[in-house]
């Protein structure tokens, strides 16, 4: 809730204070994005200092996140992603239609309601998982499934906001949701197996 | 609301239709009503409630999962980027 009354401040200045709240995020998402903390870094340099030549097209202050975000975003697609000649990862059609991609769940693989009283699998199974088990996961994930895990589930986007800094429509971001889920969870189901975590499938 | 339901009773709604929406919940997408529909449900459905809570706990492991310490040397360097400006 950006005051409108201070978009009297030079736009520069505005860009300053904005950007330095969000050095950490947008790193973070360049991390992801790029797979690896060097390109990350130049990823970072280029789009800010794309944006800061831009940053007069930015008409909506309150929109700001978004649009920085959907620098960072155009910035790895044109010059990186195509650059590492990283061919995008197979991309998935949108098309739903592929119902056991879509219905792949975790909680359903371990989910025993007979345990219900005294114990908890599932959280147990979510509890073990390593951080780089989650981020293996998200790596192997198709690009514009990627894109918006990384948006909307690690960053904390709105729909909405995730739509504008990727450039597409709300609702596909929507219908790419429940699709991107089960694809994560099946890598993640995956990648744990891969690395022996004991599945709380036999409890001791 | 239209409706002329005077004690603002909430439709019930069946576990599927929770499960489909379940991440739009989580994710706080969904309309007012839908919402509470949900909600309502999960006051009373420990299935549905313990699904809830695997996938709430998920996405936060996920979202930490996105945090990267920056390396010092590369703070400077941004920061002296930034400055120049």
């Amino acid at each position: 809730m950006n005051e409108k009354n201070s978009s009297q401040e030079d736009s520069g200045d505005f860009f300053k204070r904005q950007i330095q709240g969000l050095m950490d995020s947008l790193y973070g998402a360049a991390v992801r994005l790029t797979r690896n903390p060097e390109d990350a870094e130049d990823l970072v340099a280029d789009a800010i200092t794309k944006a800061w030549a831009a940053r007069e097209s930015l008409t909506d202050r309150d929109r700001f996140r978004a649009w920085i975000f959907r620098i960072l975003h155009n910035t790895f697609v044109s010059d990186y992603r195509k650059a590492k000649n990283q061919p995008e990862t197979e991309t998935y059609t949108e098309n739903p239609s592929d119902e056991d991609e879509d219905d792949f769940s975790l909680f359903d693989k371990l989910h025993q309601p007979f345990l219900l009283w005294w114990g908890n699998p599932e959280q147990e199974y979510v509890n073990k998982l390593l951080r780089e088990n989650i981020v293996d996961a998200v790596n192997a994930l198709p690009d514009n499934f990627r894109d918006v895990v990384i948006f909307i589930d690690m960053e904390g986007f709105s729909y909405q906001e995730a739509a504008e800094a990727l450039d597409v429509p709300e609702g596909t971001i929507r219908s790419r949701l429940k699709r991107r889920r089960a694809l994560l969870q099946k890598e993640l189901w995956q990648q744990a197996s891969d690395a022996g975590l004991d599945i709380p499938d036999s409890e001791r | 609301m239209t409706d002329t339901n005077d004690t603002k009773k909430i439709e019930a709604i069946d576990c599927k239709d929770v499960v489909r929406r379940l991440y739009e919940f989580i994710d706080n997408e969904l309309d007012e009503l839908t919402h509470d529909q949900i909600e309502h449900h999960l006051n009373d459905c420990r299935s549905c409630l313990s699904r809830h809570e695997f996938e709430t706990t998920l996405k936060k492991r996920v979202q930490n999962a996105g945090h990267e310490k920056m390396p010092k040397k590369t703070a400077s360097r941004l920061q002296g980027l930034i400055d120049k400006f």
